[in-house]
């Protein structure tokens, strides 16, 4: 029985990647992965955001955790292969407690958005926040593709002004950088680069 | 890390979707990729798989990276379910996945196409996955990849337009009758795949989603759903789709659809029919009901 509750590296990765791109496609639709919250008793942080990067990560990537925590960096070495890289250089960010980082914008600006003739060579950024909870979240309406019109999100934990520190990242379309957020409760919610923020 | 712990992770049916797990996941990150740049070309390491080429590995490779057990898969060849190529790619799907198969496009989660999409509109809750043989339109007009990609980087699009222009100019009319260039959400150009001009519209602000995969050129590309697709055209020749008059299906009598034309060897007279063959038994079968 026990096995049964295990992450299973074939079906749960499927079904969350699955959960991934319908979260990219439909930026702010709130999709979920639940399926992982028991099925990683040994995470070092919130098995939703664990459940993300085992789905993606591998020996051909790389990775930065911010701020520092080597347990969550070690156990994503070991469990995926990828290896750390400077915040600079590295393909995918991860961020697994906010209000432990001094300057939100400053990782933004570090972090690569592509160049012209490789606008994917850019960072993805996995952000663990509270909740996508109507009643404390802050208030966002989305637009762009794969938005119908208009689409409203709140998300809980989020920096101060941190949708200005993004659009200055993405000001240059097709450079930029796409975000996925990862709630307590497991569910993701997803903001590429050609979504419009503004605050409602 | 205690043995315990790794204990924990289990990876079940082996080659599950026939691509080992790393493959998979390279697709999977290169899709997620493409779809955040709507229209531009992914890179990926394509792989071997056991169907002859031109049987649409890009296709496959997106689907079987895809699909899983809440999956129900439809696969079509120019608009037949039946045609060798639909049949083969069903059954490699279906070995490797157990996935339920199906031919109505209603009931299908994913459906992998070549040259068409159905006719009956897709929802939100389908993906369509185009196979795709030359993914840049601007190969007609350039042939080095490295120059390719400076004036996809440059929004250089001009010798694109010369050769509409001098298509125009030869024919009187844009002679383009499938894989139409177009452009993604005002951005890059790209290759539709061989739909007909029918087809194009259908990807502009599209419910579901459409993934494009190139086996052979080893791209990956993405029209999201909602996003503006605009074929290239001139103010004094606008981009029409075809015109079958007031043709209809000899099975289902359906017209406003894109139809196959055939020539009747004695008569000589010309019949058409629909040329999505699911939606044209869906039809039949419907009429014998009532
Ligand atoms: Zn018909």
């Amino acid at each position: 029985m026990k096995g049964d509750q295990a992450f299973d590296l074939v079906h749960d990765s499927q079904l969350i990647y699955r959960e991934m791109l319908e979260a990219v496609s439909r930026p702010g639709t709130i999709s979920n992965i639940k399926t992982v919250l028991t099925k990683l008793p040994d995470s070092p942080v919130n098995p939703g955001l664990i459940g993300m990067a085992l789905t993606i990560l591998d020996g051909e990537t790389s990775f930065a955790v911010v701020p520092e925590f080597s347990k969550l960096s070690s156990y994503i070495q070991q469990k995926t292969g990828s290896r750390v890289e400077t915040l600079d250089q590295a393909d995918y960010i991860l961020m697994h407690d906010l209000s432990l980082v001094p300057s939100f914008s400053e990782v933004i600006e570090t972090i690569k958005k592509g160049t012209l003739i490789d606008p994917h060579d850019s960072a993805t950024l996995l952000i663990q926040v509270k909740s996508f909870s109507a009643t404390n979240g802050a208030p966002y309406i989305l637009s762009g593709p794969g938005i119908a019109s208009e689409s409203q999100v709140p998300i809980e934990g989020l920096p101060e002004n941190w949708e200005k520190t993004r659009q200055r990242a993405n000001k240059e379309f097709p450079l930029g950088i796409d975000f996925f957020f990862v709630s307590q409760a497991a569910e993701i919610l997803s903001i590429p680069r050609t979504t419009r923020i503004r605050k409602a | 890390m205690s043995p315990e712990s790794s204990k924990r992770f289990r990876v079940s049916a082996y080659n599950f979707g026939f691509l080992d797990e790393g493959s998979k996941r390279e697709i999977r990150r290169s899709t997620l990729k493409a779809v955040a740049i709507p229209g531009y070309q992914v890179p990926f390491a394509s792989r071997e798989l056991p169907i002859g080429k031109g049987w649409g590995t890009g296709g496959m490779q997106l689907s079987l990276s895809l699909a899983g057990s809440r999956d129900t898969i439809k696969v079509i060849d120019q608009g037949h379910d039946d045609s060798v190529n639909a049949v083969s790619i069903r059954h490699l799907i279906q070995s490797c996945t157990q996935v339920e198969m199906t031919r109505d496009s209603q009931a299908a989660s994913l459906i992998q196409s070549r040259h068409r999409i159905p006719e009956i509109p897709l929802r939100k809750d389908q993906i369509l996955i185009l196979q795709v043989p030359q993914p840049d339109p601007l190969k007609k007009v350039e042939s080095h990849e490295k120059k390719v990609k400076q004036l996809h980087a440059d929004k250089d699009y001009k010798g694109m337009w010369l050769h509409l222009y001098e298509d125009i100019s030869q024919w009187g009319d844009i002679s383009i009758s499938a894989d139409y260039p177009s452009t993604a959400h005002e951005r890059y150009l790209f290759a539709p795949s061989p739909l007909p001009r029918w087809d194009v519209p259908k990807l502009n602000h599209s419910e579901a989603l459409c993934l494009l995969g190139a086996g052979r050129e080893k791209k990956i590309y993405a029209i999201p759903p909602h996003t503006q697709v605009t074929p290239l055209a001139f103010d004094d020749v606008p981009f029409t789709t075809e015109n079958f008059g007031k043709a209809s299906c000899k099975n289902c009598g359906a017209d406003n659809v894109y139809l196959d034309e055939f020539i009747d060897d004695e008569t000589g007279q010309k019949t058409y029919s629909c040329s999505d063959t699911g939606y044209c038994h869906q039809r039949m079968a419907e009429r014998r009901i009532q």
